[in-house]
């Protein structure tokens, strides 16, 4: 399993790395939304899942969850939200658009790796 | 914007870092109004802060000592403190402050309080003062978890 994390906070990237190396995945980081694209062009046959933050620099979460979905190399990816947002119109909105997922900072390590194995099946539309 | 609000708003936000504390690094802190905070006395600090934009704008500050914010950040990740560089520090500093005002950015989401986000950052070194304008609205609490300190202040400007 190899989960991409785009988080402009390292502290939360670790925090998601502990929880993946516990589910035994590879962790790829990115610290915003061009980086993410980016690693993406190279790496998404390889990437099972995406844990997505929502106010980066340069290129926020929703904005690459929209070019994701746009894009048809990269539309069957699971991507779950991890954000401060907790508004629920933005969580509308980000189920709206795609994510399968939306985990709400802070959350508790148990938490993530539950939200991580569920996205992770909620992904078996991947090759449908 | 009347010093009652201004009180329930500050609580607002140390429930929020406490929740977040509760959650994710497994402390209690208690809460308690502080009238003045002298950093004079403190070997060296780290100072979260986030401009708060709305129909007023505020500034909000998480300060505590280096000590402090390695232990809470060990707990928040599992990484020991001694392995943590000061830019994790920084970095955890600044992100428990964005954790904090996301939570309260929805609550006060219908009300004349409403603010967006901004980019938190952290400002840190040995015996930091902060000079403030007078007769600003402003609010402080100090949330202590044994021999840890944290202050919490906002300032509407």
């Amino acid at each position: 399993m190899k989960v991409l994390s785009v988080d402009d906070s390292a502290m939360i990237r670790k925090i998601i790395r502990g929880a993946v190396e516990v589910l035994d995945g590879d962790l790829l980081e990115a610290s915003d939304g061009i980086e993410a694209l980016e690693l993406l062009e190279e790496e998404y046959r390889s990437i099972d899942l995406i844990l997505l933050d929502w106010n980066m620099p340069r290129l926020d979460g929703m904005e690459v969850l929209k070019k994701l979905k746009a894009d048809s190399r990269f539309r069957a990816i699971p991507v779950m939200m991890v954000t401060t947002e907790s508004e629920r119109s933005n969580i509308v909105k980000a189920i709206q658009h795609g994510a399968v997922h939306y985990l709400v900072k802070p959350f508790t390590i148990q938490e993530l790796v539950k939200r991580i194995m569920e996205s992770l099946g909620k992904g078996g539309y991947k090759n449908d | 914007m009347t010093s009652m609000d201004i009180e329930k708003i500050a609580d607002y936000f140390t429930d929020s870092l406490r929740q977040v504390l509760r959650t994710m690094a497994g402390f209690e802190v208690s809460n308690t109004s502080c009238d003045q905070l002298d950093f004079s006395d403190k070997e060296s600090n780290i100072i979260g802060i986030m401009v708060l934009h709305g129909k007023k704008d505020a500034v909000i500050s998480l300060s505590m000592e280096y000590s402090t914010a390695a232990m809470v950040i060990a707990y928040m990740t599992g990484i020991l403190p001694e392995e943590l560089s000061e830019s994790d520090l920084f970095d955890g500093v600044a992100e428990l402050v964005n954790i904090m005002a996301g939570e309260v950015k929805a609550r006060l989401s219908n009300t004349p309080y409403h603010f967006l986000l901004t980019s938190p950052f952290s400002i840190g070194g040995t015996s930091l003062k902060v000079a403030r304008k007078k007769n600003l609205t402003e609010a402080c609490r100090h949330l202590k978890a044994g021999e840890m300190d944290i202050t919490f202040r906002i300032a509407y400007i």
